[in-house]
């Protein structure tokens, strides 16, 4: 898709693989393509000369808002990072145009502490996943008898399904991230053709909401 | 290594901390004191350094005196003067027992 300079692109990474994000970002920018906007789905570029960009993602600290605090935009700018855009709700990305500016985050220990909330968030909202999930099953044992019940399992099973396995994997990319930092060691570089399992994730799960909406426009409940 | 396993501060937190040793500081101070003090052998990142304050705004090893605009200055805290003297005297430590090895005494 393009724009008046600018173009959209699917994500080919998932914004939780830290490394993969930031490996893809600069291989676009050294297409020309320089990051706008990171959106659930899409990206949108800005269309240019081709450039060697570093580019990090800097995890929210709790009671950051939308944008990163103001003083610490300042002092990231000084430091040769520039604040490129917000990856909500728990990365912000920032750009580094000199090579010669030290790394973000100089050690890997500082970085393991600095995404310990994110990985908190994501075990929470994994085992709420669970809870519910359970509790949507516990409800349909409990009325096997009623009318349509296949057709509420076929319709809630698949969402329920999506939903978790999106959730498990957000949880495992990051918890291995945060091991490893912990461990001194520094995010490893991603393989080649890495598979971006959330974008499919979500993409199946707005094609299956998609098709519901069609089947209840064209069907009726 | 990460901090735990070792037991002690990071190097990087080692030297923020001493940073706050003699007087307050604001972020860019912090970065400026601890390039000039370690001759540009330690350099520290925006983003470790924010975290680094963060992490011991938690730990109430320093607080914050001032807000000046975009500008927050803090300072140490009794219990981060205590983490700092109790790291300096294990480093201490740490070098007598390498300087006796090398003088050849008893392992």
């Amino acid at each position: 898709m393009k724009n008046k300079g600018t173009i959209t692109k699917l994500q080919k990474t998932d914004p939780y693989d830290i490394a993969a994000t930031q490996c893809w970002l600069e291989e676009m920018s050294a297409q020309g393509l320089h990051i706008l906007r990171w959106g659930r789905l899409f990206c949108t570029f800005h269309a240019g000369e081709p450039k060697q960009v570093r580019y990090r993602l800097d995890p929210a600290r709790p009671g950051d808002g939308a944008e990163p605090d103001a003083e610490l935009r300042e002092n990231y700018q000084q430091a040769g990072w520039r604040y490129v855009c917000s990856m909500r709700p728990h990365f912000f990305l920032f750009a580094a145009d000199d090579p010669t500016v030290p790394e973000l985050y100089t050690d890997a220990d500082s970085m393991g502490y600095a995404i310990k909330h994110v990985v908190r968030w994501a075990t929470t909202s994994l085992l709420a996943a669970l809870i519910l999930l359970l509790t949507w099953l516990a409800d349909f044992v409990s009325m096997r008898s009623a009318k349509n019940i296949v057709v509420l399992f076929a319709v809630g099973f698949p969402i329920w399904l999506l939903c978790l396995l999106s959730y498990t994997h957000r949880f495992l990319v990051l918890f291995r991230a945060h091991r490893s930092l912990k461990q001194g060691k520094p995010l490893s570089a991603p393989p080649q053709n890495r598979v971006p399992i959330m974008t499919i994730i979500n993409l199946a799960l707005l094609v299956w909401l998609v098709c519901l909406g069609l089947f209840f426009i064209n069907y009726g409940v | 290594m990460g901090m735990k396993e070792r037991g002690g501060l990071t190097e990087p937190m080692f030297y923020v901390l001493m940073s706050f040793l003699n007087q307050d500081m604001c972020g860019i101070e912090i970065t400026e004191f601890i390039q000039t003090r370690t001759q540009g052998r330690v350099r520290l990142g925006p983003g470790t350094l924010y975290t680094l304050l963060g992490k011991f705004l938690d730990e109430k090893l320093i607080e914050e005196v001032a807000v000046e605009g975009r500008k927050r200055t803090y300072r140490m805290t009794e219990k981060g003067r205590t983490a700092y003297q109790e790291e300096v005297a294990r480093l201490r430590a740490c070098l007598a027992d390498a300087e006796a090895v090398n003088a050849g005494g008893t392992p």
